[in-house]
């Protein structure tokens, strides 16, 4: 019985690469789709009407969106290598963290990213405290030993690699190696590991992208007065 | 399992804790509640969830577990024996969650922010949002009970207490506002479901009194905690 894995995405979206990340770790095959999420496919409004957001995975007739949400679909249908541990409270955990990381710390370190004046300061602290968090946990916890990658690393893969851009692109400083120790030996292993090393988007484009977005996204969270 | 085993850290009028507390009660597991007091956080509540000092918490054999979404996985989990709190099918698993998270990331928000909302238009906003997503349970709820009661199906489950949770605040917002929000008229399904929601054993001692949590939002308004992070 044939099945048909597809996925929907755009080309440097942290969220739709989790989801690739998981696909491939499972060794799934999908046809990818890639979306211009400026100008939305009938397709992606139709499938994912809700949020009209990319990732969105279809298998055979079924459709799921929201990246964690798939995580989880793509860890119980294809039950190889597992994603997520056997163990309910060691289960709880990565989720609290991949949730902890999505709320706290992605969200403050993209408004870093393109925001000024207070704002700006604020969002970098609120990323500083966040990540000092999560240095904390994977001091104690050691997530990712030998090749047992998971769900967690998946969940806070954006760190290692779409990070650095933001910060350049933001003129700020969030990450250093000297005080994230921990998360700095984790960013080494996640990137050279044979599915995530030649599954991620070209950094140079992703620079022009993102310096391209600052400022336009900039300008639509503070609209100019009308009368100057 | 001694009960001592099993607490939950909550306060009655919370939501979040309510979701936990019918998790336990699915499973017919007895557990201690440690009601936190408004206003102050316990040591134990501190020492229990540093990171977001809040409750819920859930804490089994001295390991505490976080976020009511993830309890009620948790408890799910661990007391397997029990009837099933999230559905079987991988599928239904998934839609089940991208409804809990739609609710928790832009439903609930729209409710307190038509409490909160500084004028007309932010009001209005917030309102819209809000019944849209009453209007989207209520086709979900459809699609999902297939003519059973709940979204669950025969048995109450995963999405109806991540929305039941929040009939008893939906109420006393009805009782503010003088706007009726879950409306036969427009949402009948939803209206038949939350009576049986309500009634049901797991719930029904956990739900608060729609006066009882009507005077508690009074209390609330007058003290003033510090602004949301």
């Amino acid at each position: 019985m044939a099945t048909q894995v597809k996925l929907l995405g755009f080309w440097c979206s942290p969220f739709s690469f989790r989801v690739e990340w998981a696909l491939k770790l499972k060794g799934v095959d999908y046809d990818y789709i890639e979306e211009d999420i400026f100008n939305k496919s009938s397709t992606l409004l139709e499938l994912n009407p809700v949020h009209k957001k990319v990732p969105v995975l279809v298998h055979d007739n079924k459709v799921i969106s929201e990246s964690f949400v798939i995580l989880e679909y793509v860890d119980e249908t294809w039950e190889q290598n597992p994603l997520l541990p056997k163990d309910p409270y060691e289960r709880a955990t990565a989720r609290f963290w991949a949730k902890f990381a999505e709320e706290k710390l992605l969200d403050a370190a993209w408004t870093a990213m393109w925001s000024k004046g207070e704002t700006k300061e604020k969002a970098l602290k609120d990323s500083i405290e966040a990540l000092e968090k999560i240095e904390g946990e994977f001091k104690e916890k050691r997530h990712f030993e030998g090749e047992s990658i998971g769900y967690l690393d998946l969940a806070v893969g954006w760190i290692a690699y779409w990070l650095p851009v933001w910060e350049e692109v933001g003129s700020m400083q969030i990450f250093s190696q000297e005080k994230f120790p921990a998360i700095t030996g984790w960013m080494a292993k996640f990137l050279s590991h044979p599915l995530i090393k030649d599954n991620l988007p070209p950094k140079d484009k992703m620079h022009v992208y993102f310096e391209g977005r600052r400022d336009p996204i900039y300008n639509y969270f503070n609209p100019k007065p009308e009368d100057n | 399992m001694a009960k001592s085993d099993v607490k939950v850290l909550g306060a009655w009028p919370s939501p979040f804790v309510m979701r936990a507390r019918i998790a336990l009660n699915i499973k017919s597991v007895d557990y201690e509640f440690l009601e936190e007091t408004l206003g102050s956080k316990s040591e134990l509540l501190l020492k229990s969830n540093p990171i977001h000092k809040k409750i819920p918490v859930l804490i089994h054999q001295d390991k505490p577990v976080c976020e009511s979404l993830i309890i009620v996985h948790y408890v799910d989990e661990v007391w397997s024996s029990g009837p099933s709190i999230l559905p079987s099918d991988p599928y239904d698993r998934a839609v089940a969650r991208f409804w809990a998270a739609y609710l928790d990331e832009k439903w609930f928000p729209s409710m307190r922010g038509m409490a909160s909302a500084q004028g007309e238009e932010a009001k209005k906003a917030a309102v819209d949002q809000f019944v849209e997503g009453l209007n989207l349970m209520e086709d979900a709820y459809v699609k999902l009970s297939k003519g059973k009661p709940f979204f669950g199906g025969d048995k109450i489950g995963y999405l109806d207490i991540a929305f039941g949770c929040f009939l008893a605040w939906l109420r006393v917002t009805e009782k503010t506002s003088g706007m009726k929000l879950l409306d036969e008229a427009r949402t009948p399904h939803l209206a038949k479901w939350a009576v049986s929601f309500c009634a049901d054993p797991a719930v029904k001692d956990v739900m608060p009194e729609t006066e009882k949590l009507a005077e508690f939002a009074k209390l609330l308004a007058k003290f003033k905690p510090a602004p949301p992070k």
